[in-house]
């Protein structure tokens, strides 16, 4: 058994790390002083400590810094000023993680946040993405890598394609992985409503081929829709099962073959289906699109926010 | 068969030191004196969330979870059908379990006649704990008893327990004993407080044929479900095992009137027995006791974030909890796919427990075993990145063609990439690293070149790797 210790004279609940503001609440652009205190309540020495303090809407710590050994009782604060960055929305935290040893054989951390909610906006997106919708409704923002839509349409299968949809023009080669994180499709009331990713020769244009939507509705599952015939009509279909969010979604593009698939977890990916759809040309556009398919819930639109959508050519 | 205690007494006098004789009861839970400085936990959720995790708990990353019963012998009614529930899916008219069951053994055929054929003839404890040694698994919890009340350990208030039926034999005792001479995989017990069918519980058994009451193989009547029965057995099981880890479930299943578990008062007798002797022993239980816990469960799914509270993922290797014999290969989650969960789960402060189904002779299916060796030999080499690690700022880098987890132990960071990566591999420079650090590849000899270009850390991948599951990039970290 590996680094299996004597006894319980590490079992400990750990040390006590927290975070605060000043002002307590504050909003985008706000000058933000960020206060974290660790006290060691542990009966032993945490070796070794690293203290991160992260800012919102970052993946990267603001400050790292070196704590040493603490002893028993030792009461640690740090703060740092910062402003509420005006470009970030949803849930955000400053967050304070520490990292330690307790022996040669373990390691431990705490973690620490303030948490905000901050309304998405419609604050519009910059290149490379473009914006097109089939519903007059439609509103779209970034904030970082997500990317977010609000949109109504009636449906989004068939013959009826009313959606919003942010995309990059060229961007799906005759060989390439389209995939994304759909995070959160929120408003509205209808089960049905969805959000995910599209290929098309021209998306602002269906008809002109190569057409195939990989959504995740609100509660009814997958769906992966392909225009078989080059119409603009949404005639195969494939999916189902329980719907999940967030939800990875991927569209495999092999010439005139897409194959989509979706994930929980990022691990393990399910095929959903794969489809023909031969009136896809050399290059087309690919995107994230959103309707609220309100078609029996009138006027009612969503929100959908996406994170990481990449094309890359294979 | 009736067991009595001095029955009982002698059936557990022979699995050894590793049994503790005193007579279960709540009485025990108080009185005992304190450790130094280690006030005694009371029986109210308020003390009990004093309570904290255990380091070997922390520090283990990896269990095997085992669910064997009298359920093991149909093994199911499908393909995608869990098994241990196939008393509870037979009682629902018209379903497919139901006509599967009548067509199978025939109406007059119950779910308590399977037990005579539930006899764990080639049961060998030895070779599970060796197994699960090989696994790097370092405990284990096995289902003491699982909703349909059959018990694999024989108690004072009931004989429906394995001793007296079916295998004839001590099953929990002879698997404790078994880890415990090892002393190499820690011993968890699962146990149900609730039942599917139960008198005492409201729900008589039935033929779910005829709609008649019928016996319940076992079955002393007791007038308080949870008090003279449910509560008795888990100090039987605290009392005559000393399991490291309690796993509670079934809390759902209510008796009639929905009274509270009290399971404050075992735990805190569990919590109070494991510190106030010579060599105080670190337990952990689950959150299905509807009080306190030390651990969060995710049943069949992941934590997708980081999460400062202790967690487990228990998973499935196929569709079922128990042996499903209509399971085909394909249904089995890779080794890949079990050991890029066990990498993700462990970067996000989770523990995995793997679920195997033994059959009901007590032989483990093949597929199961070969899962297993296939995660102890990623183990054999990536363990240190594993073992006693613990979350670095961010578990992982969403959206990167290969899934990275990080993780740190004393000493190292860790980058453990899902998969074979070719040539260069690229991530954020603010991974501890200076420029001196030197990067080695777990399973392969000799530093692993590196280069700081464009804000990023690349590094180059040598042409041979250990793994074409997962490797693992460790960078020698002093935090000073």
């Amino acid at each position: 058994m590996t680094g299996r210790p004597a006894g319980t004279e590490l079992d400990t609940r750990g040390p006590t790390l927290s975070v605060t503001t000043e002002p307590a609440d504050p909003a985008g652009g706000d000058a933000v002083a960020a206060t974290t205190v660790l006290t060691n309540d542990c009966p032993f020495p945490l070796r070794d400590a690293v203290l991160y303090l992260i800012d919102p809407g970052a993946t990267m710590a603001t400050r790292t810094i070196a704590l040493g050994d603490l002893r028993p009782g030792a009461k640690v604060s740090r703060s740092w000023r910062t402003q509420m960055p005006a470009g970030v929305a949803g849930e955000v935290s400053f967050t304070a993680h520490v990292i330690f040893d307790v022996s040669g054989h373990s390691a431990d951390c705490a973690r620490s946040a303030k948490t905000f909610t901050i309304p998405y906006e419609a604050n519009g997106v910059r290149e490379p993405y473009l914006t097109h919708a089939t519903t007059d409704d439609a509103e779209y923002g970034q904030y970082g890598t997500q990317l977010v839509i609000w949109s109504g349409g009636r449906d989004l299968s068939g013959g009826t394609d009313e959606k919003g949809s942010v995309y990059v023009p060229g961007g799906a080669a005759e060989s390439c992985v389209v995939q994304v994180k759909a995070i959160s499709l929120t408003g509205g009331d209808n089960p049905s409503a969805k959000y995910g990713l599209a290929v098309a020769n021209d998306l602002t244009a269906p008809e002109a081929g190569g057409y195939a939507v990989l959504t995740m509705s609100k509660q009814y599952g997958l769906e992966f829709v392909t225009d078989s015939d080059g119409d603009g009509r949404l005639d195969t279909w494939a999916g189902g099962g329980a719907s999940y969010h967030p939800a990875w979604l991927r569209l495999v593009r092999s010439g005139t073959t897409y194959t989509a698939y979706a994930t929980s977890n990022a691990l393990k990916w399910e095929k959903v289906g794969a489809a023909t759809v031969p009136s896809a040309s050399a290059t087309g556009d690919a995107g994230v699109v959103a309707s609220a398919v309100n078609l029996n819930y009138p006027g009612t639109t969503v929100q959908a926010v996406f994170d990481h959508f990449t094309v890359e050519a294979t | 068969m009736a067991v009595r205690r001095r029955e009982l007494l002698a059936t557990a006098s022979a699995l050894g030191g590793a049994v503790l004789l005193s007579s279960p009861g709540v009485a025990q839970a108080l009185g005992r004196p304190a450790r130094a400085g280690i006030p005694d936990y009371e029986p109210t959720k308020a003390s009990l969330d004093t309570h904290p995790v255990p380091r070997w708990y922390k520090d283990a990353k990896f269990g095997i979870f085992i669910h064997w019963g009298v359920y093991s012998v149909p093994g199911g009614t499908g393909r995608h059908n869990a098994a241990e529930w196939y008393l509870w899916y037979q009682s629902y008219k018209d379903t497919a379990e139901w006509t599967y069951h009548r067509d199978t053994y025939g109406q007059d055929f119950v779910y308590d006649d399977f037990i005579p054929r539930f006899k764990a003839e080639n049961f060998d404890p030895d070779s599970w704990v060796r197994l699960f040694e090989r696994a790097g698994a370092q405990y284990f919890v096995l289902t003491s008893k699982h909703h349909d009340g059959f018990a694999l350990f024989p108690s004072e208030v009931t004989e429906r327990h394995a001793v007296a039926y079916g295998p004839k034999r001590d099953l929990v005792g002879e698997l404790m004993t078994a880890a415990r001479k090892r002393g190499t995989v820690r011993p968890g017990l699962y146990y149900s407080l609730g039942e599917f069918f139960n008198p005492a519980i409201g729900r008589p058994m039935k033929n779910f044929y005829t709609d008649e009451d019928i016996p319940m193989v076992g079955y002393q009547p007791v007038k308080d479900y949870v008090g003279d029965y449910e509560l008795k057995q888990l100090y039987e099981i605290i009392d005559r095992y000393d399991p490291e880890l309690l796993w509670a479930d079934g809390q759902w299943f209510r008796p009639t009137g929905e009274p509270p578990w009290r399971s404050e008062e075992p735990m805190a007798y569990y919590y109070n027995k494991a510190k106030n002797r010579g060599r105080p022993m670190g337990v952990v239980v689950n959150d299905r006791f509807d009080t306190h816990f030390d651990f969060a469960t995710y049943e069949q799914r992941t934590n997708p974030t980081m999460d400062p509270q202790k967690w487990e993922c228990c998973i499935t290797m196929g569709y079922s909890w128990g042996y499903n014999k209509h399971e085909l290969a394909e249904d089995y989650k890779t080794s890949e796919f079990l050991i890029h969960l066990l990498a993700d789960v462990t970067s996000k402060n989770g523990n995995l427990l793997l679920n195997i189904g033994p059959k009901p002779d007590g032989t483990i299916p093949a597929v199961m075993q070969q899962r297993l060796r296939d995660i102890g030999a990623w183990l054999d080499v990536n363990g240190p990145a594993v073992y006693g690690s613990t979350p670095w700022v961010r578990a992982e880098e969403e959206g990167s063609p290969l899934g990275i987890r990080y993780t740190v132990t004393p000493g190292k960071f860790h980058i453990i990439v899902l998969g074979a990566p070719r040539g260069t591999l690229s991530v954020p420079a603010d991974i501890p690293i200076s420029a001196t650090s030197r990067i080695r590849l777990l399973g392969h000899s000799g530093p692993v070149r590196w280069t700081r270009r464009d804000g990023r850390i690349h590094i180059t991948v040598p042409s041979s790797l250990p793994s074409d599951i997962a490797n693992t990039f460790t960078i020698d970290w002093h935090r000073g």
